[in-house]
């Protein structure tokens, strides 16, 4: 008696992801690492596994590559994020020291963001602060929080972005962030 | 020129913090081709690596910072105190009041209920929704007076 399979992928697709995933897992599990330390093999493993189960039409290997690093930015917020839920005192580790996270001034450098944090968000307007401080602190969503400030949700989402823009701009200014994003270039030829 | 994609500040933040529809795998495939999106994704991702080890500090600020609770509390605190000058002064000219009626300008203050204390600086600095509603109450409760007794 037989039973049914799933339906395998074609050699040559399969073929073909294995070797890209080859190519960029280096690269991408230094991404993964420098941002969070400690984690970078198993957040790669995560991602890998996800562009497998996704399974993009990607023709070429720029796009491809631009695929896994964009899910491994949405990886990498929410490790963040479910990590900063469950701390509740201040940790010197875990999350990516930003000047380096086996400098022996970590604590000093956590210190002296979390001051930037502070005040770049006291000086911001308070809807935006407060999109930012629900969002990465509490499991509110994007949806509950446009709620509770009466606004719509892209009006909340565009005060996220805002409040992330600003304090981005202030912690790159003092030294505080890592090098450019990578990918920078645009990358065509991904197809659904 | 080229218009921002409009996603960039709205769709894709609300996917890169795990808010959309089919998990995403869809909108993946727009960010993997568009250079805004990409960009916004770099951004998130890098800022929220770098506040990570910091977030739970943010946390216990979360809502209004210590300065301006304390301004907030100072400006309520004064409003509180003129009326209850108001009202004392009330009673002093509109003349004595009857039986039973407060026999000091704090004891009207002294009837807030929630056990709310008499005087601003007293005030159990909780929450800053406890302490509006305590003060709400401390208010209405002087307003009131003030109002009997201008009318006596
Ligand atoms: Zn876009």
């Amino acid at each position: 008696m037989t039973r049914p399979m799933d339906p395998e992928p074609p050699m040559q697709a399969l073929q073909t992801m294995t070797d890209r995933i080859r190519h960029h897992d280096a690269q991408l599990r230094g991404f993964l690492e420098r941002r969070a330390p400690g984690h970078g093999e198993e957040l790669a493993q995560e991602v890998w596994l996800r562009v497998a189960r996704a399974a993009p039409d990607c023709p070429t290997d720029a796009a491809f590559r631009a695929y896994a690093f964009a899910v491994a930015r949405r990886l990498l917020i929410d490790h963040h994020r479910r990590r900063s839920a469950r701390v509740q005192l201040v940790p010197l580790e875990g999350g990516m020291d930003p000047r380096g996270h086996d400098r022996p001034d970590g604590a000093l450098a956590a210190a002296e963001v979390l001051a930037v944090v502070e005040a770049t968000l006291e000086a911001m307007k308070p809807e935006l602060a407060e999109v930012f401080r629900l969002r990465t602190t509490t499991e509110l969503s994007f949806k509950d929080i446009a709620a509770r400030q009466g606004v719509s949700i892209n009006t909340a989402l565009g005060r996220m972005h805002q409040a992330v823009g600003k304090l981005h701009a202030a912690l790159a200014a003092r030294d505080h962030l890592p090098e450019a994003p990578e990918p920078s270039v645009p990358t065509r030829g991904v197809t659904p | 020129m080229t218009p921002p994609c409009p996603h960039a500040h709205t769709t894709t933040v609300a996917w890169l913090y795990g808010e959309s529809p089919d998990d995403g795998h869809d909108h993946a495939l727009h960010v993997a081709t568009c250079a805004d999106c990409q960009a916004t994704a770099a951004l998130h991702a890098d800022l929220i690596a770098t506040t990570a080890p910091v977030l739970p500090a943010v946390r216990t600020t979360t809502g209004p910072s210590a300065a301006r609770v304390a301004r907030h509390v100072g400006a309520r605190v004064l409003v509180a105190s003129v009326l209850a000058v108001a009202a004392a002064l009330a009673v002093v000219l509109g003349g004595t009041p009857g039986a039973g009626s407060p026999a000091t300008t704090s004891a009207p203050v002294a009837q807030a209920p929630h056990g709310a204390p008499a005087r601003g600086a007293a005030v159990d600095l909780t929450t800053p929704d406890d302490l509006d509603l305590r003060l709400d109450a401390l208010q209405g409760e002087v307003a009131a007076l003030s109002l009997d007794f201008a009318s006596l």
